[in-house]
């Protein structure tokens, strides 16, 4: 009786009789104030609470409804402004009056409908609230579900195929290419909508100037996330069959964003199969010019085809902190991040090795530790205006790694690498535009002077002890040490849609390489010591036209460089002239379709860290040696792409095809002597050929709140090598299929559904060897009794071919239960793996080799977790 | 950057007199996608769609369209820019220009008034180069409520059909919105009515979003007044509306600049469609 009070004035007795009609009467009043409600509802249900007869209240507030029969019948009273009232009409005497109590009304949140996808000149807006599903926790858990959008297993995002090239929270850049730190960390609660900005130019100076085929993303926040620190994260913990033990999972995030100054930190830590280091990863980092790369290779056992969560046996931490502050002139960023990460793995393989005088086989029972610490610092300033662009940064990073695997089985040993990594850069750019006065048409010239200085150095020491029962220790150093240094001047002109550029610079270059093995083993037929420098010195100049005409972008560029190679006697020195012209068409009829097709043919060093005239230990029973001399290669590529949306319709499909070529004048060859396997490069001629195709098409389903998504890969490869003095020629072909489907068809049900298939080839001196086939199903179902509670139910299935014929299948199935507590608290329980299925079986092929493994999963876990959120 | 300051207007408090009279403050507001068949008997290609909105006070309510009622308050509160606006894009592009001037206008230029004056429904209309205007007696449909059900935004809507003004009328309403209102002068059931269409959906109205917080207020709009407003009964009203459709907009020129007298109403111009009440006089 806490909102309905039911005052019985008058009773009035209506004669029964056969063909009676009750008359349902009453009146409708204010509670307190007695005064009468005009215009209020009255709707009359029967016994199955189906709406039978209606009414409005007059100017006093009465109402009357003939019905047949009142037994068992409510009527059910509602007005704007009050609160809806109830009240059965068994036994009830008429005229009845009914107080309403003023209340107020609230429109359901779901009715603010916006169109899910909107566009707006290049700029493509998504809908936050249009595709979250209840299950989803972070924005990069409805960036997956966005047509258009896709979001990689690493967590790099791609759109209509191509990356993107930049990365906005209300518009500014804060975390650069380490973006992965935002998408799994602001909650989607906190972003209104997800901005698309196709061809995306980030360098205000050359917009109008230079094309970009790129896409950038940009979060807008909701008002209440911004100018103001957001916090959510969680803790939780629980135990688990597998590896046996404590299990943990903890998070905090932290996010301001500010008129003028933002931050994003966040600390994770977990044991519970997550991968962290992903998350740190810098997608936009170009690749290190330093360019020098690990000799020594011992690696953990991988798993291909399952979901990382059901194999990674991990300890990891992360903590990372990201400021940007808004100076007068331009704005300043730091960022800092260390992680910790252990990884374990045990595995027991049957390697063998197709020869062409029979297979050979080798068994191995692995235990492999990794601990991995990253720590690494970065300091931007940058100043982004329409005639200046100045951009400084300075970017520190350190690894320390170190593997130990343990082995037991044909060669019983222990492997152990350190391999630290160190390396500091500074980059400056500067672009200054200048306008010259407008011709007669009022068009005006502009030009560009832009100037660069790069500078790198890296260190790469490795230091690898293998320790094989009954032969003793090796231990071999190597001492790997570039730094390279790049000046250069560009100057660029545009005018009636026509840019040229032309961009002159040094580059130089000096490696140092220090490797020692004392003791080697005796079936090694050469040195294993290596004393040696690389170095270069390039000049250059890349002339560039770019040109628009009738919306078709032309953009060729043909750079030519001299280069001197000094290898301080090692082999040779040389001089080489390299020209690699490259032309690229864009085509963007309308804002619908775009298509580009582009074409690159040229020469280029080969890889200097090839060349050592010494072995080098890989693994405990891997040696590499390098080149003899100093080689150049050729290659040319072509490829096609076309992208198509109709926001309107929320459909986005994109298509590309890519073939390439490259000859190179060695060729990687095999040998084995004894134990071991030596790769060599041998001085004959070996071409490579590759094709891949891709395409994707995504809807949004709005009968269902939910989007489609269904992608399909081909590639095929063709490679030479030289395997025990016979050249092998090998072909490998890989197509695959990827869906998505999910949504909620039902108010308290919502569905995910992911298929993968994936078939592969390896064919070797053209004997064709049968296709194999992964096949992935994964299906999570999120029950939603009250808004209150989510059960979710996620099952995968895996069927994967392990030889011709032969399937294996795997089953795993995990359970949720949440209960939001309030809007900032929720309580889960989850339970994973609860079949507790722990080993899994696998065959891979490798180019010479198969592989086959017996690996464990994760067990059951059960975790019990708190979330919070501010 | 056009929306934008159109749509910051339509937030704007619309208090200056001459613009509009009679305001209370509104509490809901509801925007509907309304499409009319022109040509029933080429339904899929002429056809308008057009957002509209149902701003609804505690004693009246109003119905218009949305990009017509954006216009015309800037034109009204800031002509200047208007004008500035207009000026600029006909440079860029003059064809674009007439397409988007056009957008900007909109095509339904009625409004209708419930309840207003009190008992009463009022029409305003610009059509055959003069405004008109009209007031009738309120008269709701009778409903029939069956038990179909469906959900539309989030609400689930009961179906209820009913014969009104010549044509037949399913309308799909909420009672968890109490507001006994819907798109044009379809309303009177114990729910908001969320969709409606006619049986020969010629006439459909779709919600596509609902506003409760900083609506302005709703009241009569009078800017039109000024320049003259003909003031007929309803039946004149739809009959010069009939008459209109049938005319030889050429020959009205014409005729208004003396240089040829001929018929300017005439069946030969078929018109295969009508308004959403029917049951009126369609003598030409």
């Amino acid at each position: 009786m806490k909102t309905l009070i039911i005052t019985f004035l008058l009773s009035l007795c209506v004669a029964a009789g056969a063909a009676a009609q009750v008359s349902v009467t009453g009146r409708v009043i204010e509670k307190g104030s007695g005064e009468a409600l005009a215009g209020a509802s009255v709707i009359f249900r029967n016994a199955e609470g189906k709406i039978r007869k209606y009414a409005s209240t007059d100017a006093e507030g009465n109402f009357s409804i003939s019905v047949p029969s009142a037994e068992g019948c409510t009527v059910e009273v509602s007005m704007i402004s009050f609160g809806k009232k109830k009240v059965g009409l068994s036994g009830v005497k008429f005229p009845m009056t009914i107080a309403l109590e003023p209340a107020a009304f609230e429109l359901k949140e779901v009715a603010v409908k916006a169109q899910s996808i909107r566009e707006q000149g290049d700029t493509i807006t998504y809908s936050v609230g249009s595709f979250a599903q209840a299950q989803d926790r972070t924005i990069g858990d409805v960036l997956k579900r966005m047509p258009g959008i896709d979001v990689e297993k690493s967590g790099k995002i791609k759109y209509q195929g191509e990356n993107i090239n930049k990365f906005y929270i209300e518009g500014s850049d804060l975390l650069g290419g380490k973006y992965g730190i935002a998408t799994n960390g602001i909650s989607h609660d906190d972003v209104g909508a997800v901005e698309v900005m196709e061809n995306h130019q980030p360098m205000q100076v050359l917009s109008g100037i230079s094309f970009s085929d790129k896409a950038a993303i940009n979060l807008k926040l909701k008002n209440k996330a911004k100018a103001t620190w957001a916090f959510n994260g969680h803790a939780g913990g629980g135990c688990s069959w597998q590896p046996e033990g404590a299990v943990w999972d903890g998070n905090l995030f932290a996010m301001a964003v500010m008129g003028s100054f933002q931050n994003i930190s966040t600390l994770k830590t977990n044991n519970t199969g997550e991968n962290l280091t992903d998350q740190m990863t810098d997608f936009f980092a170009l690749s290190r010019e330093t360019d020098i790369s690990p000799y020594v290779r011992v690696t953990m056992p991988s798993v291909p085809s399952l979901k990382e969560k059901r194999t990674l046996f991990n300890r990891s931490a992360l903590f990372s902190t990201n400021s940007l502050w808004k100076l007068k002139n331009g704005e300043f960023k730091a960022q800092l991040d260390y992680s910790f990460n252990r990884v374990t793995a045990d595995a027991a393989n049957v390697t063998t090795y197709f020869l062409p005088d029979g297979d050979r086989v080798i068994t191995e029972n692995r235990s492999g530790v990794d601990r991995t610490h990253t720590l690494s610092g970065k300091f931007i300033y940058e100043l982004n205006r329409r005639t200046t662009f100045v951009n400084n940064t300075l970017n520190t990073n350190i690894d320390w790694n170190n593997l130990r695997l343990a082995m037991n089985g044909s060669i019983p040993n222990t492997q152990s690498a350190d391999m630290p990594d160190y390396f500091i850069s500074n980059n400056f750019k500067m672009i200054k535009r200048f306008t010259g006065s407008p011709d007669a048409r009022g068009r005006s010239k502009n030009h560009l002077v832009t100037f660069r200085s790069k500078n790198e150095w890296e260190s790469l020491p490795q230091t690898l002890d293998v320790n094989v029962s009954g032969d003793g220790n090796l231990r071999q150093h190597v001492g790997n040490h570039a730094f390279y240094t790049h000046e250069s001047v560009a100057y660029a002109f545009s005018f009636s849609g026509v840019t040229v550029s032309l961009d002159g610079g040094v580059k130089g270059y000096v490696r140092s390489l220090d490797t020692s093995l004392p003791d080697m083993p005796e079936e090694i037929p050469g040195t294993t010591q290596n004393v040696l420098n690389t170095n270069y010195l390039t000049v250059y100049a890349r002339p560039k036209f770019e040109y628009w005409i009738n919306r078709v972008n032309i953009s060729l560029s043909t750079p030519l460089s001299f280069a001197r190679y000094d290898f301080d006697k090692a082999i040779a020195n040389r001089s080489e002239v390299y020209f690699s012209p490259s032309l690229r068409l864009s085509w963007k009829p309308n804002n619908r379709f775009s298509m580009n097709v582009s074409g690159n043919s040229g020469r280029s060093p080969m890889a200097l860290n090839l060349i050592q005239p010494g072995y080098i230990m890989t693994d405990y029973r891997s040696f590499q040696k390098g080149v003899d001399d100093f080689y150049t290669s050729t290659s040319q590529s072509l490829s096609a792409s076309m992208t198509f949306k109709n926001t309107r319709k929320g459909l986005f499909a994109d298509a590309m095809l890519r073939q390439s070529w490259g000859r190179n004048p060695y060729t990687l060859a095999q040998q084995l002597y004894g134990d071991y396997i030596v790769y060599s490069y041998s001085p004959a001629k070996s071409n490579r050929e590759m094709l891949t195709a891709a395409g994707s098409i995504g809807k949004t389903l709005d009968f269902m709140r939910g989007s489609a998504n269904l992608r399909g890969s081909f590639s095929r490869a063709e490679s030479h090598l030289i395997s025990e003095n016979s050249p092998v020629s090998s072909v490998s072909t890989a197509w695959n299929v990827r869906a998505r489907i999910s949504g909620q068809p039902l108010g308290w049900l919502s569905v995910d559904y992911y298929f993968d298939y994936a078939e592969n080839r390896l064919e070797m001196n053209s004997i064709g060897a049968s296709w194999l086939g992964k096949m992935t199903n994964s299906l999570l179902l999120n029950i939603m009794p009250h808004p209150k509670w989510e059960w979710h139910i996620g099952g995968e299935h895996y069927r994967n071919e392990i030889s011709a014929d032969r399937f294996k299948n795997v089953v795993l199935l995990d359970t949720k239960l949440l209960f939001r507590l309030s809007r900032r608290i929720e309580l889960c329980a989850s339970l994973n793996n609860i079949l507790n299925r722990r080993t899994y079986n696998y065959t891979t092929y490798n180019q010479l080799s198969s592989f086959e493994s017996q690996r464990h999963l994760r067990g059951r876990e059960l975790l019990l977790t708190i979330f919070l959120k501010k | 950057m056009l929306l934008s300051l159109l749509l910051g207007l339509a937030f704007m408090p619309a208090q200056a007199d001459g613009w509009e009279r009679d305001t209370e403050p509104a509490i809901l507001e509801v925007f509907y996608t309304r499409t009319e068949v022109t040509d029933t008997t080429r339904r899929n290609t002429d056809f308008f769609k057009e957002e509209t909105m149902l701003r609804i006070g505690r004693k009246m309510s109003r119905y218009c369209s949305v990009t017509k009622f954006n216009r015309d308050s800037l034109v009204y509160f800031n002509p200047d820019l208007y004008w500035k606006m207009e000026a600029e894009s006909f440079y860029k592009d003059p064809k674009e220009h007439d397409r988007t001037t056009l957008k900007r206008s909109g095509r339904y230029w009625c409004a209708i008034y419930k309840n207003y004056p009190q008992g009463k429904v009022t029409e305003t209309a610009y059509f055959d180069m003069e405004d008109w205007r009209y007031e009738e007696d309120w008269e709701k449909p009778q409903w029939e409520i069956s038990d179909s059900t469906k959900e539309i935004l989030g609400y689930e809507c009961m179906m209820a059909t009913a014969d009104y003004r010549g044509r037949r009328w399913t309308a799909w309403f909420t009672p968890e919105i109490p507001v006994q209102e819907g798109p044009w002068k379809l309303c009177g059931l114990p729910g908001l009515i969320l969709e409606a269409s006619d049986n020969g959906n010629v006439y459909h109205f779709i919600a596509n979003g609902l506003r409760q917080s900083g609506i302005p207020d709703v009241g009569f709009l009078c800017y039109r007044e000024k320049r003259g407003v003909t003031t007929v009964t309803r039946d004149k009203f739809f009959n010069s509306w009939w008459k209109y459709r049938h005319s030889d907009v050429g020959a009205k020129i014409r005729a208004a600049y003396g240089i040829k007298s001929e018929p300017t109403v005439s069946k030969k111009h078929q018109v295969n469609y009508d308004k959403e009440e029917t049951d009126y006089p369609h003598d030409l």
